[in-house]
Formats: C-alpha cells, structure tokens, sequence
C-alpha cells in the first residue's frame, strides 16, 4: 500500500552538490554569480576597487547586516594605508587575516559560495585569487523568547524554544555548561538546506543510540524540511503505529533534563519544537511541573493523571458496554435514572456516543482553528447546541453528555498533546468493540493495544520500560516520582554505565547529641 | 493482497449488528419484585412489579409531571412461574429483565404449600441474584402492590428498606440452599391500613413487619409473634438496632435499652450432645427511662443490666420452644452440629427432625453492658424531687 510507505521523492539535485571551481578570473566568476542569482531582486552584487585591486561583493541585502559589514570589513578594504600592492593586500587579508570582523571563511568552491550567501554570508571574491572570503553577519528578524504556550508549569522557568536554531541551542548551552554536551549540525533538504543538530551528552548517552540517531536522520533525502514533524515520521520504529515514539516539547528545561538522562535531542531549524529520543510510555505522563512541585503533590497530581488517561480511553465503551450488555452491574437506583433519561433517545447508546464523541472532536479542532475573533461564537454554539438543546431534545441523554465532557477534560490531563491525540483516536475503536461485545469487546481491545505496547520499540528501547521488561530500579519515576534525594542513578535504560546522579543521604542534618 | 483481505474483513464488520444479547436500555424492563401466591386450579399467580423509567421525569424543570404512578404490576398465571413468566413476556413490549430484582415475596398460602417450585426457578435463572430478600405476607402477596409508597417515589423501594435497616429478618433464596432439610425462618409482611397526612388524610394501605414464618421442609409450618420473632434475629446473629424494654427494680416504671452490639457464639455443648450453649454479648445504650431509680449509680445499673439479661433470654427462648413445637429446625442448630460434632451429626442427620424436637436444649447466657447513658445521667424531672 503506496500510502502508508515512508515518503521517498525524487530529488532534483544529488544530496552532495558538483563543485564548481572557475579558477582566477574574476569576470568569468562575476557572470557565473550574476547568473546565479538571476531574477532575485534582493540580491546585491557589486564590484569595486580597493588598493588597486577589484574586487566583489555579493549578499542577499535582506538577510545581512550591511552597516556592521562596512564598519568591521569596507572600511579597511578601501584605506589606502592598509596594503601598498596588490600582492601585499591579498596576503593580508586571505593568509593574516588582519581584519577586525569576528569570522571568516576562506574557500574556492563557487557552488559553496552561493550556498553560504543564501545563508546570510557576505561574499568577497578578488582579482587574481582563487580565494574567497565569507562573512557572517547574518542579521534578520526572530521572535523573542516567550512563556511556553502548550506546556505550562506553575513553578519552573517560563522560557520556551523559538523558532531559530541558534536561540534554542544557547538556551539548552545555558543550563549544561559541559564540553561534553556535543552538537552535531546536519543539513537537510535539498532547497530548504534546513539545519538539523543532534544534541547528547557525550560520556551518559549510549554510544550506539547516538550512532543510530545519526543513520536514521542521514537517510533522509527530502526536497524541504519545515519541522520537526518532517523528521519524526522519518525516524520512527514504527510508522503505523498510533503511538508516539519521539517526544517533543518546547521547554528547555525538558531537553536539559531528557540530556542528563541520557537521551539525544534532535533540533530542527524552524521548529519551535525538538524532538527527543529514546522514549518511553511514561515519559509522557510525566509533567515538567512534577520535577518542581514537592514530591508529596506531584505524586498525587501523576496519579491523577494515570486515572484520567484510563477514563479517557475507555470511559464511552464502558458506558455503552455496561447499557446495552449488562445492566446488571449498574446499581439500580443509578440505572433507574439512566434509564429515564435515555428514555427517549432514539438512537441505540454506541450510536448516541459516536454522535457525541465526533461532535466534540469537531467542537475542539474548530475551536482551535477558529479566528480569534469569532471564537466566542463556537463555545456558546457548542454549550448550547449540544449541552443542553440536543438533551432537551431527546437526542442524546443528559448522562451521554456528562460522559463525553468528563472525558474531553481527561484526554487533556495528558501533559504531552501527542499522547492525548492517540488515546483520543484509540477510543473509537473500542467504543465499536464494546458497542458490539460488551464488555468482553472492550477487554479485547484493551488486549490488542497491551499487545502493541509491549511489541513497540523507540529507538530499539521497549516501549513498556522500566515495567514490560521491569526494571525494578527504574521504578523510581514512573508510577511514583520518589523525592530528589532518592534519584541517586540516572534511568539505566539510556544512560551509560555512569549511572551514578547524586550523592545526597538523608536525613542531610545530624542529630545532636545532647 | 493480504492487506487488502483484512482491510476489507474489518470494513465489513462495521456492519454487523453485534451480539444477540445486545438490548438498549431502553428496550428493557426491570423487574424490582417478585410476589408469588397460589391461584385457581393448582395454577401458580406470578406478580412481577417494574419501576417505569419513562414517567420518572429526571430533571426537568424540577416539577413532577402528573404522567401516572413511576411504577407498574403485572399479574400472570401459569402451572409454574416459567409458564407465567413467558406468558407475561409475550404480552409485553419490552425485554423483562431479572437482574435487578431484590425481593421475592410468597403469599402465605403459597408458602403453606411449599416453596419448591419458586426456588428451583430461581436459582436456575442466571440474571436472577440468589441474595433476593424473601417475605411472607399473611394473606396474599399480591395485597401488596395497593400499598401506596409514601416515603419513596416505588413501593419496591420502600420493601427494601426493609431489609436494609436489620430490623425485620433478612432471609435469602441462599439460607434455604444452605440447609440440608429446607427448615428456615423468614419474616411475615403484614398489610393494613393507616390514615395518612400526606395522601389528603385518607387511609390507604400500609406495610409492615410482623413476627416471623417457621419453615419445615420447604413449607410453611408455623408462625412466630412479632415477639418471639425477635428472639429468632437474635439466634440468627442478625440483631441491630433492637429495642429492649425492662421494668424498674424500684417502681416498676418502664426503662428502654436500645441494643447497639450483639454477638452471638453458638457452640454444642462438651458434655451433652444435643444440648446447645449460646453465648451473647451486647451493648446497649440507655435511650429512655420513666423510673426514679438513680441510674448514676453503678449498683443500679447493675441489677438493670441483669433485668435485660433475663428477658433477652426468655425472648430466645420463646423463639426457640416454638420452632421446637414445630419441629422445624430454623435456626440452623443443626449446621453448628455438622460443623463442631461430624460423628454425631452423621448419626442423626436422618431423624434429625424429631430429635431437634425431643432431645434438642439451649443453654443461655446472656452478658449485657449498658455502655452509655446518652446527655443525662437521670431523667431531667428527678432533680425536683431530690434535696
């Protein structure tokens, strides 16, 4: 089946581009650049004459910092003190280097040059040199750092990733201040030449993760690269599996810490969001926010979530297994009002629910895509329309709708959006079951996805970890978040044998003696 | 190909209809009651009762709708009670569903005639739950459906309660499995009339409980007064809540003890083997007193604690000496037999019947506590008379 294939496309051009080398000559370079950059109107190509030599200039004018350009590099070039010959000039600048600018890159290849102006670089070519000189005075407009918009905690810091690469590294180089935190820059896409870097740290992550990282995203040959997305389904053990299998955040406190563990971080230029990896069922049910609270409360709070996420799978299917195959487990004063509530319904209790179910799913991408302007009309349609006309109808029964509500609330206690939308898909298919066997329809769905759970791998790394193969000391932070003091070894199934984390006893003061 | 065939194999299960016992709630009809009484020629009258969700108004707008009573009664009869049963549901719309029946009531000729039938039809059912409350009604079980619920919104509700507070006996479908010979006790409803506020001062029909039904063998052989019938809760382990009323030592006036505790321990006897010990612990409290006796004193209480002993036991014994005279045994003496003295039981399990009446005796003792005194030591009026 073509459509379910990972995307493959023809590229255009190979992956390692011909060189192109046009020796001395500075007009055969000037034309093969002009030519280049033919129709660009933001291209600025000029030639000019400086201590007697000609030179060029090319950048795009948009993307570079023109003024810092002729106040660390023009201004030198054209004094007349700088160099006496020509011979002189070229050997101070391509070999000494005697300029103020911060850096420069040296190189031949005319196809790597339009590659680093299209980056914002500002090229210089002179007469009688092979050589080229590249500046990087890239200067363009980027959003500032903001509060995190999905992923928000109550203690913790409030910064979030922003959409430029090198903002989100210096905000994760500002927390581990380590030589081993290595990052590793890929480009991929053909056209959008779009930065990839492979963050770990070097010593805590396993060796062969980081080495299968590194093959899997090489493997890559796509025309554009505009988010991490891109990458996600690229690399995934399992691509049909509804499951998530890399997890992504915009906070940098989350990939400061997934680092620590032992885990690869892949950052994608233009991407608010990176993505980590290895991952593991319960690293998604664990907030940001259970690191910051005291242990006692955010124990509770994972708790409550591990409750809701069962809710919100299967909540419908229970309720419609529990109607129309056994009444008999519902107390009698209970069922004796379900009964007359659904008096009237018309529709059989998997039918009512579907009805519901997509209603709010609707409700809840409309609400999401809706202009912020017209926003309040889909909440007042959606209160009134379904809540209470629908009921008031004999549509849909008053207990369906609390149902539907309680279980919209509870598939987004879920801290990671991407857990929360498959269990909201994985719901359908058990209220089908359950529709048509009962409970034992909704047993077997729970088995099938059990089944799967168990089968999934991330990275080569079960799924189910550190419970379907147990790790009794991983336990640690899964169904319980145990006190700082106890996180003594760092989780052993991604780090590397330096397992050891803290040194901490408690309790931390001595008894007195008295 | 192999994915394309199970592709096609799950589109299509989308339109299956599911399984055959699929029936929407809405399409059921839950019994609450079961009333069974002996009709014309030998022929058995099944009375079945259903709360009607559809007049149950839930909600809106807070009134009740006058849609008629929240309840219904069908009356069918047949040889037996599946015959009836199916006859009933041919002529209903709905699916009767059994699951949530909680109370079997037997009009007493029925019960006089043996409960056989009824039981067999019970415990065969699978929806049907064997912990089902049993009654005996003087006359017919049927009577009961007049009953006008005034409490609750069902009277299938208000026979429930019933069992829910341990005041009358609670016996199950189960009690009578566990006996070897079908001897049980079970209470007795009796249905009256009582003038009633709430219904415009009308009387209207009212029940109650009232002592309690021997059973020997599956039948009913005698009955127990209201009495006597507490004796039996307090062999049965069940009593709760029970009123113990004395007289005063010193004027005869009345003093009421409400029983919080009570255990009972029933061992056969070491050296006698039909002889039974029965031990009982109880605490009670103090609810009310009429005399001037000085209950702050410890002395006194004393000889109050004694006054209750003895009639606690002479109320076990009356409970006792009648099931005895009818040679049922439903108190189940002969289950602590089986169980503390195999030898013996197994030689009398055969006669057991005209043992338990001849040779069977009780040994009482009864150790009562008043534990509490309730906001006052002595009735409030005393303080006048004293210095």
């Amino acid at each position: 089946m073509p459509f379910f294939s990972k995307v493959k496309k023809q590229t255009p051009n190979s992956n390692t581009p011909e060189q192109v080398f046009l020796g001395e000559d500075f007009d055969v370079r000037y034309k093969w650049l002009k030519q280049s950059f033919n129709q660009c109107f933001d291209i600025t190509i000029y030639e000019l004459t400086a201590n007697r030599t000609r030179c060029g200039i090319v950048y795009l004018q948009d993307m570079v910092d023109e003024s810092l350009f002729d106040e660390q590099v023009l201004s030198y070039l054209v004094n007349e003190d700088f160099a006496s010959s020509h011979n002189e000039f070229i050997h101070k600048l391509l070999e000494l280097k005697l300029i103020s600018s911060m850096s420069s890159s040296v190189l031949t290849d005319m196809q790597k040059a339009v590659e680093l102006v299209l980056d914002g670089n500002i090229l210089i070519f002179f007469e009688g040199d092979q050589r080229m000189l590249a500046f990087p005075l890239q200067k363009f407009e980027k959003r500032a750092i903001s509060e995190p918009a999905n992923e928000n905690v109550i203690r913790g810091p409030r910064e979030a990733f922003v959409e430029d690469i090198h903002t989100n590294i210096t905000l994760i180089r500002r927390k581990i201040k380590s030589p081993s935190l290595k990052m590793e820059q890929l480009v991929l896409g053909d056209y959008t030449k779009t930065k990839v870097v492979i963050g770990y740290l070097e010593g805590i992550c396993k060796p062969e993760i980081i080495e299968e990282v590194r093959q899997r995203i090489g493997r890559i040959q796509m025309d554009g690269v505009l988010g991490s997305s891109y990458i996600e389904e690229n690399i995934d053990d399992f691509p049909l599996s509804p499951f998530p299998q890399s997890q992504k955040t915009e906070r940098p406190d989350v990939v400061a810490a997934a680092l620590l563990e032992g885990r690869v971080v892949i950052f994608v230029d233009g991407t608010p969001i990176p993505l980590i990896v290895p991952v593991i069922l319960t690293m998604f049910l664990q907030s940001p926010e259970d690191y910051y609270q005291r242990y006692v409360f955010a124990n509770f709070v994972r708790w409550l979530r591990m409750a809701f996420l069962v809710i919100s799978l299967l909540f419908p299917s229970f309720y419609i297994a529990l109607t129309t195959f056994h009444p008999v487990m519902i107390p009698s004063d209970l069922l004796l009002s379900v009964a007359a509530a659904r008096d009237l319904v018309p529709f059989p209790a998997l039918v009512e629910a579907l009805i519901m179910e997509l209603t709010f799913e609707a409700l809840r991408e409309a609400g999401l895509r809706v202009p912020k302007a017209i926003g309040q009309a889909i909440s007042i349609l959606g209160a009134l329309v379904i809540g209470q006309a629908a009921v008031q109808a004999g549509i849909v029964s008053a207990p369906m709708v609390i149902i539907v509500s309680l279980t919209g609330i509870a598939s987004f206690i879920v801290p990671y959006f991407d857990l929360g939308f498959s269990i909201r898909l994985l719901r359908f298919p058990i209220m089908i079951l359950s529709g048509s066997f009962g409970i034992f329809g909704l047993m077997i769905g729970c088995l099938l996805i059990y089944i799967h759970l168990v089968h999934l791998r991330s990275f080569g790394m079960p799924y189910l970890t550190p419970i379907a193969p147990i790790r009794a000391n991983d336990l640690k932070d899964t169904f319980l978040r145990v006190p700082w003091w106890l996180m003594k070894r760092r989780p052993s199934f991604v780090g590397t044998n330096d397992h050891k984390r803290s040194n901490l006893n408690y309790p931390f003061v001595e008894e007195d003696e008295d | 190909m192999n994915k394309a065939l199970i592709f096609s194999m799950v589109i299509c299960t989308f339109f299956l209809t599911g399984c055959w016992s699929r029936i929407e709630i809405n399409e059921r009809a839950f019994v609450s009651a079961i009333l069974v009484d002996k009709g014309k020629n030998g022929n058995i009258d099944v009375t079945l009762t259903f709360p009607l969700p559809n007049r149950l108004a839930t909600g809106q707008s807070g009134g009740t709708l006058s849609l008629g009573k929240p309840y219904a009664t069908l009356t069918y009869s047949g040889a037996n009670i599946s015959q009836a049963f199916h006859k009933m549901q041919v002529d209903l719309p709905r699916k009767v569903s059994f699951g949530h029946a909680k109370l079997l009531i037997i009009g007493q000729e029925m019960a006089r005639e043996g409960i056989t039938k009824i039981l067999e039809f019970i415990i065969r059912e699978p929806s049907l739950n064997i912990n089902l409350a049993m009654f005996v009604t003087h006359g017919k079980a049927k009577n009961i459906i007049n009953m006008v619920p005034t409490f609750e919104r069902s009277q299938s509700r208000i026979l429930l309660g019933f069992t829910k507070n341990d005041i009358a006996l609670l016996t199950t479908p189960k009690d009578f499995l566990e006996t070897v010979n079908g001897d049980m006790a079970v209470s007795i409803l009796k249905v009256g009339k009582r003038k009633m506020v709430s219904e415009n001062g009308k009387k209207v029909v009212w029940v109650g409980t009232d002592g309690v039904a021997l059973f020997k063998n599956y039948k009913m052989v005698a009955k127990l007064t209201s009495y006597e019938g507490r004796g039996a809760l307090w062999l049965r382990n069940t009593i709760k809540r029970a009123l113990v009323t004395i007289q005063s030592p010193t004027d005869h006036k009345e003093i009421n003890l409400t029983v919080l505790q009570a255990k009972a321990k029933i061992h056969p006897s070491k050296s006698e083997p039909y002889t039974f010990d029965v031990h009982f612990n109880v605490e009670d409290d103090l609810s009310e007193s009429d005399s001037t006796i000085d209950l702050s004193k410890e002395t006194n209480i004393n000889k109050l604690e004694l006054i209750a002993e003895k009639d606690i036991r002479e109320r076990i014994e009356g409970a006792f000496t009648a099931s005895k005279k009818a040679g049922a045994d439903a108190f189940q003496f002969g289950e602590y037999l089986s169980w503390y003295k195999p030898k013996i039981w197994k030689k009398s399990v055969r006669n057991w019947s005209s043992l338990y009446q001849d040779k069977v005796k009780l040994n009482i003792y009864v150790d009562l506590k008043i534990k509490r005194r309730g906001t006052e030591n002595n009735p409030f009026w005393t303080k006048e008379l004293s210095p």
